[in-house]
């Protein structure tokens, strides 16, 4: 790599207490390492890799995995993801310590942006789409296997024996004689050396720590009440400011120059470009007092128009409309020209908020060196740029600390909090903590679009899927138009054997903004496909686990996981006339997760009661079985709530909900018995944060029409078999 | 002026009387392990025990807690609390965990009935919410814990 220079030249000359090692691996899959002072986590000291381009490492490189290494026997985990959750500070910490043959008690994870300057350059990618694991999985294995070569040379060199000798265990080397040499006791010698870019990494069966559970490191300090989320982090003395947006998607506040408060605690009343902000010292007072000011918001008129009718009648009328053909194979056109009954079904998803229990929120310190950013973020990089943009700073002026996540969901990728924290604490010129309420939070969320979805299939003499149609219509998650790839998620891949498909998006803006919402196209386009599949089992006159199977005999994978989850869920076992069986399958993000519901209808009141949810997931490679568990039951869980409850509704252009009064999420009394059947298997890990969402609606769906003969095509459920009985 | 006992300590605070428990231990008495979920008492993220009763902090003003007793998650280690923060850790029950402090202190409240007053299961007679969906395992949770205290779940 032609940077065979002296390392430790590039120590601090000041005087150093000790040494520490880094390791580190780039996004082009180099390792490089130096030895650095062992200063302070916070002092910079250890993050300046990357901008010294005569430290042996090229400038600029995005250097999202490494370790530290000192001599004190610490080892630090830069971490690159956000946690909220899904136990990520605890999955990849694992990775490194496995190939490291590190103790679970010497780790430290450190979130990069809490690391001086470091995460400047380092591209913190977003913590979304499920890949946390799937993509940091070799390059922490790599860290640490490259890490543990050098400290096992320089245990070689200092006992002169041969390095294949010398075996290694919680966080030291051993002699074939017994003797120690701990990892710290060796950081210095190591640091001299060159890391392996290939080093030799463990087989799957060498795992000591991969695939079995492990405390997750988070949990001590959760129950202890000690853990720091977002809205914790508001520093002594700040202030507080409660925001209150226009009630439809354009409006702006006229008047604020004439508001004021006599309340003593209210320090002032901030114009935002489509919003209201009160400052006070409590936030309780900023929010009474900013829901009871005069405010007066100006819109256009044509925001009186925006309407959930208006926005269903458009988006089911875009079914018509030409759109862009994502999949087209074979030729469906011609077979259901050629067929005597195409059968067509036409399916409806509302908008719907994410909630995150803790509402989104952001505190801000503005000083003569630029800004800090402490807030729940998913992607602290674009609330870098959007800070940097919005102040007037540069780039390197803005530390992002990014803290634990109250629930994320995809809500905590935008950056629109951020912007208003800013704003507001340039108008005050005070350090600020901006809190949404629960009402704003629900209000100005950036909703999972409405969907429509149109599907057409023909069986054939043989009781086969001959031909499948679907056209969806709705609005881009990404900002992309009609080119956004997320639209038809859930669409574009079907795991089946079908000759014949056409598969079509129209894109249709949506008058209120759009997010990510955890599983993104899945959450209406599984709804569609899986209960079409199961409309089409039925037309077949065929069991829909067994004609799901006959579509998948080139899939053995999938069709185990098919499988097994009908065995797990008793599938056609239990003849109780009262429960209703439904079966669906997802499968993305190198995962393959299938899901049996039990459900109940009460012939009075129509109360659906989802019993039991028996899921079978095969997700690669398992880092942390309980882990996995708790993401399918709380993906399951999602996806029920949705399925049965929420929807988010327009009327004049105001968003009709603002709390879990009228936008009722699941509670535990409404939670069904839930069984999770994991694969062992030794396939890449795949992602499991969102695959369980998307099947639950349609499984639930099926199992309806099974018990009561009533094909429900609309969600949120509840509301649906109401309306239509 | 308001007298309270939080988590032993007695302390005076000068605070308007109808501000809510929430945010004079958020603001006031920088303990945070209450959370704000809903300012409504729905979710019951705030859920903390006076005179060790639950309470949805949010909505309960801080003039009702005059002269009585506060818990919050910090100060809740005594035998039943430490027996249900192990036990949370052992069934890794948090995903976020935002949500898992009020959850521990109304799993607490409910224990600490001296009688079991409600023919209805436990898992019935939570009443928090939890977005990430951690349900299965709260229930399991407060059953075991309920059934090494001898009592039933």
């Amino acid at each position: 790599m032609g940077h065979e220079l002296d390392r430790r030249r590039f120590l601090k000359t000041t005087a150093a207490s000790s040494v520490a090692l880094i390791v580190a691996c780039s996004d082009d899959g180099q390792i490089e390492s130096r030895a650095i002072d062992a200063g302070s986590l916070d002092d910079g000291s250890l993050v300046d890799m990357d901008v010294q381009t005569d430290g042996g490492l090229t400038a600029n490189r995005t250097l999202q995995t490494w370790i530290r290494i000192d001599e004190e026997e610490t080892i630090h985990i830069a971490m690159h993801k956000a946690e909220m959750g899904q136990g990520i500070h605890t999955a990849l910490p694992l990775i490194v310590a496995e190939e490291l043959d590190a103790a679970v008690s010497q780790i430290k994870v450190t979130v990069v942006g809490e690391m001086g300057d470091y995460n400047l350059r380092t591209g913190l990618p977003m913590t979304s789409a499920s890949n946390s694991v799937s993509s940091s999985f070799q390059p922490f294995r790599r860290v640490g296997a490259s890490a543990k070569h050098v400290l096992k040379q320089a245990a070689a060199a200092r006992w002169n024996v041969d390095i294949d000798l010398i075996t290694t265990r919680d966080g030291a080397c051993y002699h074939p004689n017994g003797d120690r040499l701990s990892y710290g006791a060796l950081v210095d010698a190591a640091s001299l050396l060159q890391p392996p870019d290939e080093p030799q990494l463990k087989s799957f069966d060498e795992f000591r720590l991969i695939g079995k559970d492990q405390a997750r490191f988070i949990d001590a300090e959760i129950v202890d009440g000690r853990a720091v989320f977002g809205i914790d982090s508001a520093p002594d003395g700040a202030l507080y400011a409660a925001i209150r947006h226009a009630p439809t998607p354009n409006g702006v506040p006229m008047n604020v120059d004439t508001l004021s408060s006599s309340n003593a605690d209210v320090r002032s009343i901030v114009a935002l470009p489509n919003a209201i902000a009160v400052v006070a010292s409590s936030f309780w007072t900023a929010k009474n007092v900013v829901e009871t000011l005069p405010v007066e918001f100006l819109a256009p008129d044509s925001d009186r128009e925006i309407s959930s009718a208006a926005i269903e009648s458009q988006l089911i009328a875009g079914l018509q409309t030409d759109g862009n053909e994502i999949l087209t194979l074979g030729d469906v056109t011609s077979v259901f020209a050629a067929s005597g009954s195409v059968q067509t079904s036409d399916y409806f998803v509302p908008h719907l908020a994410h909630v995150p229990l803790e509402p989104v929120n952001a505190t801000v310190r503005i000083d003569e060196t630029g800004c800090d950013i402490w807030l729940p973020t998913q992607a602290p990089t674009y609330v870098q740029r959007a800070v940097a943009e919005t102040a007037g700073l540069e780039l390197e002026q803005v530390r992002v600390h990014a803290t634990l996540l109250g629930g994320g969901f995809g809500r905590k990728v935008d950056t629109d909090y951020a912007i208003a924290a800013v704003q507001i604490a340039q108008s005050v010129g005070e350090t600020v903590q901006l809190i949404w309420s629960r009402e704003e939070d629900i209000r100005r969320d950036r909703f999972r679009p409405a969907f429509s979805g149109r599907l057409s299939g023909v069986i054939d003499e043989e009781g086969r899927l001959a031909g499948f149609e679907a056209i969806n219509c709705g609005d881009s998650v990404l900002g992309f138009g009609a080119g956004d790839p997320l639209s038809a998620q859930g669409l574009n891949a079907l795991p089946y054997e079908i000759a014949n498909q056409r598969i079509v998006h129209v894109y249709q803006d949506s008058p209120i903004e759009s997010g990510f919402w955890r599983s993104i196209g899945h959450s209406q386009n599984t709804f569609f496909a899986e209960s079409f599949i199961d409309e089409m089992a039925h037309h077949a006159s065929r069991d829909p686990l067994e004609f799901r199977l006959s579509m998948l005999t080139q899939s053995p994978r999938i069709a185990d996981v098919v499988r097994r989850a009908a065995e797990l869920g008793r599938w056609g076992q239990d003849n109780n006339p009262n429960i209703g069986q439904g079966l669906a399958l997802c499968v993305d993000y190198g995962s393959i997760l299938a899901v049996v519901a039990d459900v109940s209808v009460d012939g009075d009141t129509k109360e659906i009661r989802v019993h039991k949810l028996s899921a079978a997931v095969d997700c690669g490679l398992v880092i942390q079985p309980t882990g996995v568990r708790a993401q399918i039951e709380g993906g399951l869980l999602f996806g029920l709530s949705a399925a049965l409850f929420e929807e988010i509704t327009l009327e004049a252009g105001s968003v009709q909900q603002s709390n879990f009064f009228d936008y009722p999420v699941l509670y535990g009394r409404d939670a069904p018995d839930i069984q999770v059947d994991i694969s062992i298997s030794q396939e890449p890990p795949g992602g499991v944060g969102e695959i369980a969402v998307g099947p639950v609606a349609p499984a639930i769906a099926n199992a309806i029409h099974q018990l009561v003969g009533i094909r429900l095509r609309r969600l949120p459920l509840q509301t649906t078999i109401r309306q239509d009985s | 002026m308001v007298s309270i006992t939080v988590n032993g300590q007695m302390r005076t605070i000068d605070v308007p009387d109808e501000k809510p428990i929430l945010w004079v231990l958020r603001e006031d008495l920088a303990l945070k392990g209450a959370k704000y979920g809903c300012g409504v008492g729905m979710c019951g993220a705030c859920t903390v025990l006076v005179d060790g009763q639950a309470l949805r902090a949010c909505v309960t003003p801080i003039n009702q807690a005059h002269e009585k007793t506060v818990t919050t998650i910090e100060g809740l280690d005594d035998e039943l609390g430490l027996l249900l923060k192990n036990k949370w850790k052992a069934l890794k029950v948090a995903q976020c965990g935002y949500c898992q402090t009020g959850q521990i202190m109304a799993a607490y409240s409910l224990l600490s009935e001296r009688e079991q007053t409600s023919p209805q299961p436990l898992s019935q007679r939570l009443n928090n919410l939890c977005r990430c969906g951690t349900y299965t395992r709260i229930h399991q949770a407060v059953s075991e814990v309920s059934l090494e205290m001898g009592r039933g779940d």
